[in-house]
């Protein structure tokens, strides 16, 4: 059975559209990835290179990370917020009105919401996905050495983001 | 038959319609007449629960809810079609959510009043949008269409065409509830007027009841909501410094 796509966006919304722009929301967080892989490259490289050693803790790798997830939330929420503004009023017209005059209550609240709530709870599971990545390659990557001198040796002791 | 039973409606502190009771039957074509800021428009939406309201409105003995609704249509001035799809779009929403759409209906005024079916309604004229909605309205294959100042913007001939193709489609089943201030251009097709004055019931009455008294209705429903018709004269003398007692 094909999905009838339309159903998912305000009357009169593109699905298309809103599909680009929610991949391209989801691909915020992936964003933060890089600059963690970055960040943690030029540990390692600085270590293996010059010798240079400087403790590292996950939470300086991962700082951007958690701003793109939040950002991406936002993100969604602004999505959805558009959507309700449009079903509201549009131009000079009040499509409100026709919603509330049809049988089914969530129509308008389905297709308001339904791409950024997806939108929304993927980025949840992103985060979830990428923290548990962002912990395992700090844990068996970073050289002995760099980790921070209080934390050696008992970094998986409850100090999953090196918070001390 | 549509009964409006203690229907009251405030915002804040103030009461736009108070404890409003009207039955309507089913044919009957109802002019809904009063001042700027009578409650009209707050009535209208009220009965069809785009605005929270206290009281009971019930449709053959059932109190009107999602279940239904769609016995109820309505059009207004400040529209509520979708701007940015086409009558096309529009037709295929309404069947799909309206059991009694009238597709023929549909397509008949849409040639009659030359309406392009492929183009989005917001580049429609004022005058092109305000006949899609009140097709819309008429079209939804409801037993009440409730139309609140349906033809502002439109001109004098859009609005005569408008009149005769309503009573020319309308059936027997159909009523028809319309809000408006062009009091002369209705009279002569509506069946019965109520007139609000101050969010109140001032006047009910049929026009064949005018007829029997000799009455217009614009005298009626000056003389009922209290029209001053020496309130000019006195405002130019006071200003020009006058007698103003």
């Amino acid at each position: 059975m094909k999905l009838k796509t339309d159903y998912l966006v305000p009357v009169g919304g593109n699905f298309t559209n809103s599909l680009s722009f929610f991949l391209i929301t989801l691909l915020i967080p992936i964003h933060g990835g890089v600059t963690y892989a970055a960040r943690f490259n030029e540990m390692v490289t600085r270590f293996e290179k010059y010798n240079y050693i400087q403790e590292v803790y996950l939470r300086d790798l991962t700082e951007s990370c958690f701003i793109m997830g939040i950002l991406s939330l936002l993100f969604f929420l602004g999505i959805a917020l558009a959507n309700y503004m449009i079903s509201y009023r549009m131009g000079d017209s009040k499509p409100i009105y026709t919603y509330k005059r049809i049988s089914n209550p969530w129509e308008m609240h389905i297709r308001c919401l339904f791409i950024p709530a997806a939108g929304i709870l993927l980025t949840v599971v992103q985060i979830i996905i990428l923290s548990i990545i962002y912990y395992l390659v700090y844990a068996k990557c970073l050289p002995a050495e760099l980790f921070p001198h209080t934390l050696h040796g008992q970094y998986i002791n409850g100090l999953i983001w090196g918070f001390r | 038959m549509l009964e409006i039973i203690d229907l009251t409606k405030r915002y804040g502190g103030r009461e736009a319609i108070t404890k409003i009771n009207l039955t309507i039957g089913k044919g009957e074509i109802v002019g809904l007449f009063g001042e700027n800021g009578a409650g009209k428009t707050t009535l209208m939406k009220s009965v069809l629960g785009l605005i929270p309201s206290r009281g009971t409105v019930m449709l053959d003995g059932e109190k009107v809810s999602r279940k239904n609704i769609h016995r109820l249509s309505f059009a207004t001035g400040e529209h509520s079609f979708f701007p940015n799809i086409s009558a096309a779009s529009h037709r295929d929403f309404y069947r799909e959510h309206f059991i009694n759409f009238r597709n023929d209906r549909f397509s008949t005024l849409m040639d009659f009043f030359s309406l392009p079916m492929h183009k989005n309604i917001s580049s429609f004229s004022t005058g092109q949008k305000n006949q899609f909605e009140v097709i819309l309205s008429l079209c939804q294959g409801a037993e009440y269409i409730f139309m609140d100042e349906p033809f502002v913007g439109n001109d004098i001939f859009n609005r005569e065409d408008f009149y005769k193709v309503l009573l020319g489609i309308l059936e027997d089943r159909e009523t028809l509830v319309l809000s408006t201030h062009l009091i002369e251009e209705v009279e002569n097709f509506i069946s019965r007027a109520v007139l609000l004055h101050k969010g109140r019931i001032a006047g009910d009455f049929t026009t064949d009841e005018l007829e029997e008294n000799g009455e217009t209705l614009i005298d009626v429903i000056k003389k009922t909501l209290g029209y001053q018709p020496d309130r000019v004269k006195k405002a130019i003398d006071f200003s020009k410094g006058g007698d103003n007692t």
